[in-house]
């Protein structure tokens, strides 16, 4: 499978022309979101470079990932890609069987030695050497021997890359992820259940034009596509921003293309390219095809679960604790109660964690929400759920009074003047033991320091609030 | 419902707005004239939506020029009705759009004749001609 040639010269063998192959590097260099300026550059370089040699090895895995790489390239311009790879050892692809297909991986070891890039698809078991073996030999002890001289390891899927689902509890096999094993190599990860294809050749081709890896995230994935979340990308994202969620799969609203986070779509908290460079040829992605994303380009996205379950719904058991609340009768006089709160303030697309104090940006969409363990002579009345707040503009002196809001029962910030019996119903409900309030979703309007109180007003006019606020600071 | 395109998502939503790139797109223009530096914009790489995208193209026009070219899948190329500023698409054989660029210059390198392709048309003919050259002779002995 090996050849000496040049890319471009390689090309030029092919008949194919010089205007077809800028138009490759435009549309790569697109991909990998380059400035246009280096165009030039990636076109003296690919035409320059030797065929690269690569050895893929599979471990504990079920060939997905291989064929998303295959299903990828299937028409004229991305086919370049198949040109500018030597594919040197792949036993699913390879026609060669047995010690033929061995010996081969031993050559290329041996003439690209410290030049071939070795691309891993699978976890590998260390609770037992035996669990997966290639000709005898551990995916352990392949992998130590062929990394030794590698120029790069790319880990391709969420197996090779974090463990993915080999790595599931309860993890029989003890699988492990390449970068726990491999410590002193350029190391790339390519997440994803299967990964998206066409990110793995944009990872080649900026390996050969820049001599070196891309610009990496925290888990070792490339920024360029891993650096945004799904949710960013999503075309239905205004209907999660304009608050439209469709209820079940068949509903009127999933009918209507609505937002599927209510449905359990982990987009806002996954990192990938899907969305923008989708799959198929650009025909869809999981999303635009009526189900919720998985997150499986994320660590532990299968023992994380709940993947019919809204985000927020998950994670509401972690809302801050406000600690017992404080009670007022209707003349304003203190109570005693035993109704205690939780809440808190998570912005959107970050890690989804609530926080009762927190600072955000005006461009971070946010969400506040909060529970109230109502005591129980106070379960089962129906009770108006209040949200108030009191805001200072950020350059206030410390000691100037603070300005009260109220919510209303549309979502309309109104003035208050600080007395209970004036507060106007958020919504009206029967209260259950545990009752949750959803605040607010979206963006603030303006900068400052915010106190959010939340709470009930009982028929007989009884006010249970919050005493700890949850504190947010809004800045530019 | 038959297809993906079925699906009713009507999204009017704007993200950056086309102004700036209108502005970006000025500037340019004086840079061409000026120093005679091209630029080129990646529209698949901004934060457009499809409908700022549409409005900026309807807004840019279609000028004198247009051109389609078969390299590997189609390519389309025509100046705006703002001279020196081209909108160039390359699309795959599966008529998957690759990359949408706005080029300011005065023509886009996509259309130019590269010189290792006129080398290579230059030794075709080199080869063209000897053959004549060789009919002729044998043509002129007979």
């Amino acid at each position: 499978m090996s050849t000496y040639q040049t890319f471009g010269s390689q090309l030029r063998n092919h008949g194919i022309s010089r205007r077809s192959f800028l138009k490759f590097c435009t549309a790569m260099s697109s991909l990998l979101a380059l400035p246009p300026a280096m165009i030039p550059r990636m076109v003296h370089a690919l035409e320059n470079s030797p065929r690269q040699s690569v050895i893929w090895l599979s471990f504990q895995e079920c060939t997905g990932c291989t064929e998303s790489f295959l299903r990828a390239h299937t028409s004229s311009v991305e086919e370049l890609i198949f040109d500018l790879l030597s594919l040197d050892y792949h036993h699913t692809l390879q026609a060669a069987a047995g010690e033929a297909a061995e010996n081969a991986l031993a050559i290329a070891r041996q003439t690209h030695a410290g030049n071939y890039i070795l691309i891993v698809e699978g976890a590998i078991p260390l609770a037992n050497p035996g669990y997966s073996t290639i000709a005898g030999t551990s995916n352990l002890d392949t992998l130590t021997q062929l990394a030794r001289d590698a120029k790069a390891i790319i880990a391709v899927g969420t197996c090779a890359s974090f463990g993915g689902i080999p790595h599931a509890a309860p993890n029989p096999t003890g699988a492990v992820s390449v970068e726990e094993i491999i410590t002193d190599k350029p190391l790339v990860n390519i997440s994803g259940c299967p990964p998206v294809p066409v990110l793995i050749t944009g990872v080649i081709v900026h390996l050969l034009t820049f001599g070196q890896l891309p610009e990496l995230d925290r888990f070792k994935r490339p920024a360029t596509f891993f650096g945004s979340t799904v949710h960013k990308g999503c075309y239905r994202r205004p209907f999660f921003n304009d608050g439209q969620f469709a209820e079940s799969f068949d509903d009127d609203g999933a009918k209507q293309g609505w937002c599927l986070f209510k449905l359990g779509c982990k987009g806002i908290v996954t990192n990938n390219a899907c969305a923008t460079v989708k799959w198929n040829q650009e025909t869809s992605f999981p999303i635009q095809s009526g189900h919720g994303c998985l997150g499986c380009a994320e660590p532990h996205f299968w023992d994380n679960g709940s993947f019919y379950q809204s985000l927020y719904a998950s994670v509401a058991k972690a809302l801050p604790n406000l600690g017992g609340g404080q009670a007022v009768d209707k003349n304003g006089q203190p109570l005693l109660t035993q109704t205690t709160f939780a809440g808190g303030i998570a912005i959107a697309e970050g890690e989804g964690n609530f926080h009762q104090v927190l600072t955000v940006r005006l461009t971070n969409e946010v969400n506040i929400q909060g529970s109230v363990t109502v005591t129980p002579a106070h379960q089962n009345q129906v009770a108006d759920i209040l949200v108030f707040a009191a805001y200072k503009p950020l350059l206030a002196s410390l000691d100037s009074p603070p300005l009260y809001f109220m919510l209303d029962s549309t979502g309309n910030i109104l003035p208050w003047n600080e007395v209970p019996a004036t507060l106007v119903p958020f919504q009206q409900v029967t209260l259950n033991a545990v009752t949750e309030v959803k605040m607010y979703q979206g963006l603030f309007i303006a900068t400052g320091s915010l106190k959010v109180s939340f709470g009930y007003r009982l028929p007989d006019g009884v006010v249970v609030t919050n005493s700890k606020t949850i504190d947010i600071t809004i800045t530019e | 419902m038959s297809s993906l395109k079925d699906i009713p998502i009507q999204v009017n939503h704007t993200t950056i707005g086309i102004l700036p790139l209108l502005y970006e797109i000025h500037h340019a223009l004086t840079k061409l004239l000026k120093d005679h530096e091209d630029t080129l914009i990646d529209l698949r790489n901004l934060p457009l939506s499809s409908q700022e995208k549409q409005n900026l193209l309807n807004t840019l026009g279609k000028g004198e020029i247009s051109a389609e070219l078969n390299a590997l899948g189609r390519s389309l190329v025509w100046e705006t009705q703002f001279a020196g500023v081209w909108v160039v698409e390359h699309y795959n054989t599966e008529e998957v759009l690759l990359s949408q660029t706005v080029e300011i210059t005065q023509i886009p390198t996509i259309l130019k004749s590269p010189l290792e392709d006129v080398q290579a048309g230059l030794e075709r003919l080199e080869e063209q001609l000897s053959v004549l050259r060789l009919e002729r002779s044998e043509e002129k002995e007979t």
